[in-house]
Formats: structure tokens, sequence, C-alpha cells
């Protein structure tokens, strides 16, 4: 009786997988899943960048147009994000947008009482990414939101 | 451990690694939006600064918001969805709003275009 019992635990002992192996396969499978993460979460912040550099290039797009090109003058003097409607039409109607390296560029400015003016550049995508700047027009007393939208 | 194919120590080194990904996507994302919501309080500057610069001034020697100041915040936070608040002088940033970023600038223009040297606060309620 007590030579069956003795031969049982032997044979359980002995086991098909070893306590090692088990371990060192939930740690295998631990850094596996790691990786993977590790990959996933490189590959997030590539896209993050190049989201970003969409948006940098959009900053800076608003920030000529309403710091410069759209901005009025007098004197020699520019006033930021006060806009003069001429210099916007007389810049839309020579400037090429498209340096700045962003397609399907639209311009849109909305002031208290509904949209003052849109501008869209040829090319049928979605507006992926919009800025918007507040802004006043030369002229009118009202506030306005010129929001650049580009892809 | 006869099986052990991977020290503790590497594995805790994997993942602090792992931690500090998570960390900076995280810090990452937070920029992006901070970054414009500078530019929307940078504008809001030039704009009350150069066109609102009455309205202002009243405000901050009342205490109270001027109405075309009142109607300029509301019109932002309608085309925007930001709260702005401004503060200066007299005029406290309202308790309803819990501020989570805010410039100081010095600079508003008086009645005769002087420049007035006050300190003038403008962010954007969380």
């Amino acid at each position: 009786m007590a030579n069956d019992i003795s031969r049982d635990r032997a044979r359980g002992a002995r086991g098909f997988f070893s306590f090692d192996a088990v371990l060192a396969v939930i740690i295998l499978l631990s850094m596996v899943s790691l990786a993977s993460f590790m990959i996933r979460s490189i590959e997030d912040s590539a896209n993050t960048l190049a989201i970003r550099e969409k948006q940098m290039r959009l900053l800076v797009l608003s920030d000529v147009l309403v710091r410069r090109e759209f901005a009025a003058s007098s004197n020699g003097n520019v006033y930021s994000n006060v806009l003069d409607s001429d210099s916007i039409q007389s810049v839309l109607s020579g400037s090429n947008l498209s340096e700045y390296l962003i397609s399907d560029i639209s311009l849109d400015l909305v002031g208290p009482n509904g949209p003052l003016f849109n501008h869209k550049s040829i090319g049928s995508g979605t507006e992926s990414y919009c800025i918007r700047r507040i802004v006043v027009v030369k002229g009118y007393s009202s506030p306005a939101i010129l929001k650049v939208c580009g892809s | 451990m006869n099986g052990q194919i991977f020290t503790i120590e590497a594995l805790i080194a994997m993942l602090l690694l792992a931690s500090s990904f998570i960390l900076i996507s995280a810090l990452k994302q937070e920029t992006s939006s901070v970054i414009y919501d500078y530019v929307l309080v940078s504008d809001m500057f030039e704009v009350v600064e150069k066109q609102y610069h009455f309205g202002l001034m009243d405000s901050c020697g009342s205490g109270a918001l001027s109405s075309e100041i009142t109607d300029l915040l509301d019109f932002i936070a309608d085309q925007t969805g930001r709260q702005m608040f401004i503060g200066c002088d007299k005029l406290d940033i309202p308790s309803s709003c819990e501020p989570y970023l805010k410039i100081v600038r010095m600079t508003i223009y008086g009645e005769s275009g002087e420049i007035v040297w006050r300190r003038v606060n403008i962010g954007i309620c969380r």
C-alpha cells in the first residue's frame, strides 16, 4: 500500500511541464506582448509626429496670413490680427498657397452675423485639420474668426 | 533556476521602458493642444489691445466686464468651444472659471493711443 502511494507521488512529480518551463513561457509571452506594445507605441508616435507636422504647417500659414499677408497696414506699420478685405482679395488672387505643402487649403472668415468670406483651393480631399485665429476686420467693429483648414 | 531565460532585472528594465513610452506619448498629445491654445490667447491679446482697449480699460477700472468684451468672449466661446477669461486691476477671474492656461502681458493702449502699463491676464477656463 505504502509502495503504491510513493509510486503515484513520484509519477505526479514527474509531470509533463516543469515549473521552470511554465515560468519561462509566461515570461516569454509577456516579453512578446511588451515588444508588440512598444512597436505599436512607436507607430503611434510616428503618426502623431506626422499630424503635428501638418498642424505646425497650418499654424505657420495662419500666422503668415494674420500677421503679414492679410494684415492691414498704413505708413509702413503692419497691424497684426487686423485684416484688410482688399489685402485678402489681392493676396488670394495672386498667391500660391501650395508652397506651404498643405493640400486642400480652405479659409473661412466668420463674424457674429455669419460668414464674411470663404476661399477653397483646388482639391477634392476632406478638411482634416483646422486652426482658428481671432481677428478683427478693418472697417467692421465686430470680431471675427479666421478658420484655416488643410489636410 | 535552470529554465530561466530572462533575468528579473531585464524584465523590470523592459517594464520601465514601456512606461516611459506611455508617458512620452501622453505628453506629446498634451503639448499639441496647448500650442493651439497659446495661439488663441495670443490672438486675444492682439485683438483686445487693438480693437477693445476702451472696453478693457473700463472693465479693469470698474471690475465688471463691459458689454462689448462680454460679446467678444461669448463669440469666441461659440466659435472655438473655449471659454476665455480676462483679469486685470479690479476685474477678477470669474469664480465659475478654473484657469488652466493664463498669460500675463503688461501693455494696453490708452484712450489717446499711448501705452498704459497695466497687468492684464487672459487665459482659458478648464
